[in-house]
């Protein structure tokens, strides 16, 4: 049985049209990429992304796990086929902000290899809510790559420490 | 059965029973053909319900067999002694001939009866009579209102059921404010 181990709300990634949005399901076998809706922030910068409704498409608590992982529209890296996973420091030319990105370099089911590039970014509702806390967007960020790196370590285990590299 | 239909059938009726109500007070106008064979004691007639009070006019005109004819306007006891002898003594308004126009009160509520029968003489006679009776007409009137009454019974029963329906079901589960945090499932699911 595959168990849940972590939902990142929110991650962003390229596509062919500008960046999308996508939940990161973190399971005990593997990492859905599920595709949320077409990210705005290409076309509206900054103040686009601000306007962006956080409503999530799935319940990622109780949605089934297969389903996620057959829809084409998402990406799936398995965790036994990781090879590298890094998560960086960087900035963010779509949210004009600083950004962890992760990347991860893996072969799939069928063996080939593959790798995959996502930006670690908050929702607004997270950066929001830090905000009220008196907490400033740079740390806010921050956090949310510190948890981001504590659902990979426990997801992935001791067994991935020599793959993984972490700048948070 | 689920409170919708229930529902739904009442606002038909509703509007049925109310477009009923408003059709009782229009006009009735009417164009018939009568057909008396050769012989006496041949009559035709047209029946109006009146509610209240009301008025009829119109035409009448004989068409084939020639002669005159005689028309009447009868309340329904008149009309009972009319039917009984023939005689038409006693009636609201009388007219011999041809052709002819009639206009009348209809005082109470009570059925009257437009009739005609042969007058000159008793040889096949075809008679157009057009007519427009004013005035609320009864059944109409009692249909729609009885429609009304069964809407409106119908539509209070499937508000409660509704109400029912909706006091039986659970509450919408509270559902927490997304922080957009990092969710780390604590439980095997």
């Amino acid at each position: 049985m595959e168990n849940r181990i972590a939902l990142i709300p929110r991650v962003m990634m390229k596509g062919a049209m500008g960046p999308k949005d996508y939940g990161l399901l973190i399971t005990d076998r593997r990492s859905i990429f599920a595709l949320e809706k077409a990210s705005k922030a290409a076309l509206l910068g900054v103040l686009g992304d601000a306007l962006l409704s956080d409503k999530k498409t799935f319940d990622y608590a109780s949605e089934d796990i297969e389903k996620l992982a057959s829809d084409e529209r998402n990406t799936v890296v398995p965790h036994e086929g990781i090879q590298k996973l890094h998560l960086k420091k960087g900035f963010s030319s779509y949210t004009m902000s600083n950004a962890y990105t992760l990347l991860v370099d893996y072969t799939d089911t069928a063996g080939r290899p593959r790798s995959v590039k996502a930006f670690l970014t908050p929702p607004n509702e997270f950066l929001a809510l830090k905000k009220k806390e008196g907490v400033d967007k740079k740390t806010a960020i921050e956090e949310y790559a510190r948890s981001a790196r504590k659902a990979f370590e426990q997801a992935l285990g001791a067994s991935a420490a020599g793959r993984a590299e972490w700048d948070v | 059965m689920s409170p919708k239909p229930v529902r739904i059938i009442a606002y038909i009726l509703i509007v049925i029973g109310l477009i009923g109500l408003a059709w009782s007070f229009q006009p009735t106008r009417g164009t018939t053909t009568a057909e008396l064979p050769t012989g006496q004691g041949y009559y035709s007639y047209v029946k109006v319900s009146m509610w209240l009070n009301g008025h009829v006019e119109g035409n009448f005109e004989v068409t084939s067999g020639g002669g005159t004819v005689r028309f009447f306007v009868f309340d329904s006891a008149q009309y009972e002694d009319y039917s009984d002898d023939g005689v038409g003594s006693d009636s609201m308004f009388t007219l011999t001939g041809a052709s002819g126009s009639f206009s009348e009160d209809l005082p109470t509520t009570s059925t009257y009866y437009l009739v005609v029968d042969h007058g000159s003489t008793t040889a096949a006679q075809t008679i157009d009579v057009t007519y427009k009776v004013s005035g609320l007409d009864i059944k109409y009137l009692i249909g729609g209102a009885v429609l009304l009454a069964v809407g409106a019974v119908l539509a209070v029963v499937g508000l409660r059921m509704k109400a029912k329906a909706k006091a039986a079901m659970p509450p919408p589960a509270v559902q927490s404010q997304p922080t957009g945090e990092v969710v780390m499932f604590d439980k095997k699911t």
